[in-house]
């Protein structure tokens, strides 16, 4: 019986614990960093986003941030290597979650985009940027598909055009 | 008189077969002073088994015993039992509170039709104005828009480069 | 739930814990004194009474410890056992005073020359008239452990009292 609710107990710890996206499981590695800055956008102010003035006016990234649950931003200003190298060890760790989707590499920047997938569906999108000021992660959750994906692309011609 | 049936019992009395009824039926009829010869030799030893049920120790042990007890405080006795009393009910809502939440969770992985596993619960928001909030998300959209263009801006060159040197190399 | 008195659900038990604690160290002096370790014992983890599912199972099976503990410290020091059936017939050992005629010391005799787990088991299952899994709880054994155990105890005390010459007769 106890062997039986061990199992039980780990089953829900393993699951609970899998059920964060990435800023969450890097932030809980750098609790007391006062260097590191988080924005949260909870499912339920992506909600009243969507319901608000500032999204009436704005028809198409309405419609983009509609397919989004939650988005959470990670700043900093310093130690950018180093944070950079940590998030992509994250990554590495949980390899069978994520898969790299595009990167760049440019003369004053880095960048590297992954996703994570459920039946084919983009679930979860995680971007990495350094650059020599700055070090930020923009974190994702919703369902992506890929309409979204070139919804987004086409988002700056748009602006543009 | 019909002997069968404790002739039966002994026997299977021997294999272990017998209950606890049928073992005390066996110890009451030998206890009975008329045993059949046949059955005589058996019946010192369901005699003794009923006898030894009345050997114990004296009064003394008890006020030897209670003595050695009292020594120790009766009050902190009583303190730690309630305590403990508690102990199978919180166990019980400890498994109780398991399978609730592993219900929970089954649900939101299996039920849900967006088919997402994440738990939102612990999410703070930064923002309470919806139009920030607003202006944070479409601006990070924007910056993952031109990074998707960079990436793609770039591959296309290097597709372009790799077609030119192949055209060159032909 | 009825709160657990040490007077009135504890002490109680003696006579079962001496009867199994004697069965299994032979002496009666030692069979006491594992009675008084015993519940002194229990009486010091008095908090975890009421999570016990049965208070005479626990009592019983410190007991048995207690006593095979002693039993074993004893065999260590060279306690011979007579085994011809001549010599337990003639009654020549000390007469015990807990069994009272020539006979019934006989069967005494006999049982006690048996392995201490068989007597142990025959004990609780012939004279405390426990269930399987009770015995098998006490004894840290399996059900099946059990039955074997009392299987080879009542054969081996049948086969000793009928091999004796002229036996109930």
């Amino acid at each position: 019986m106890k062997s039986v609710l061990l199992a039980l107990w780990m089953t829900l710890f393993s699951v609970v614990a899998f059920a964060q996206d990435f800023a969450t499981r890097f932030m809980a590695e750098h609790q007391q960093d006062a260097n590191l800055s988080c924005i949260t956008i909870s499912p339920t102010m992506m909600n009243k986003i969507l319901k608000s003035d500032a999204a009436e006016k704005d028809e198409q990234m309405a419609e983009m941030i509609s397919n989004l649950k939650s988005m959470q931003l990670l700043t900093s200003k310093t130690r950018v290597q180093r944070y950079y190298r940590e998030a992509l060890k994250v990554i590495d760790k949980n390899s069978d979650r994520f898969e790299p989707y595009l990167s760049f590499k440019g003369k004053l920047e880095e960048c590297k985009m992954m996703v994570r997938r459920r039946k084919g569906t983009i679930i979860e999108m995680v971007m990495l940027t350094k650059n020599k000021h700055q070090f930020s992660v923009i974190n994702l959750t919703g369902i992506m598909s890929d309409d979204f994906i070139s919804q987004l692309a086409g988002a700056l011609k748009q602006k543009h055009s | 008189m019909d002997y069968k049936n404790i002739e039966e019992l002994l026997k299977r009395y021997w294999e272990c077969e017998t209950s606890l009824e049928e073992e005390s039926q066996l110890r009451d009829f030998f206890s009975k002073e008329e045993v059949p010869a046949h059955l005589l030799p058996y019946k010192d030893l369901f005699v003794y088994l009923n006898k030894q049920q009345e050997t114990g120790l004296g009064e003394d042990f008890d006020s030897r015993m209670m003595s050695k007890i009292e020594v120790a405080p009766v009050v902190k006795a009583k303190r730690l039992t309630l305590i403990s009393r508690f102990k199978p009910l919180f166990r019980a809502a400890a498994v109780i509170t398991l399978f609730l939440m592993l219900g929970n969770v089954a649900q939101h992985t299996f039920l849900s039709n967006d088919a997402l596993d994440y738990n939102y619960n612990n999410y703070r928001d930064t923002y309470d104005d919806p139009d920030v909030a607003y202006k944070k998300v479409s601006s990070a959209l924007m910056i993952l828009s031109e990074e998707i263009n960079k990436s793609q801006s770039t591959s296309l060159a290097d597709s372009l480069k790799a077609n030119a040197d192949s055209v060159v190399k032909e | 739930m009825q709160e657990i008195s040490f007077r009135n659900d504890i002490l109680p038990l003696k006579d079962k814990l001496f009867r199994l604690a004697y069965r299994i160290t032979l002496d009666r002096a030692e069979a006491e004194d594992v009675v008084q370790d015993t519940m002194m014992r229990v009486w010091n983890k008095r908090e975890e009474w009421s999570t016990y599912d049965s208070i005479e199972a626990v009592c019983l099976t410190i007991a048995k410890n207690l006593a095979i503990d002693r039993s074993q410290k004893k065999e260590a020091q060279n306690v011979e056992l007579t085994t011809e059936m001549e010599q337990a017939a003639d009654a020549s050992g000390p007469h015990d005073q807990l069994v009272e005629s020539e006979r019934l010391q006989l069967i005494h005799k006999l049982i006690n020359e048996l392995p201490e787990n068989q007597r142990a088991v025959m004990q609780l299952r012939d004279i405390e008239g426990k269930s399987y899994k009770e015995i098998a709880t006490v004894m840290q054994m399996t059900e099946e452990q059990i039955k074997v155990n009392l299987f080879r105890a009542r054969q081996k005390v049948k086969e000793k009292f009928l091999a004796i010459d002229g036996y109930g007769l």
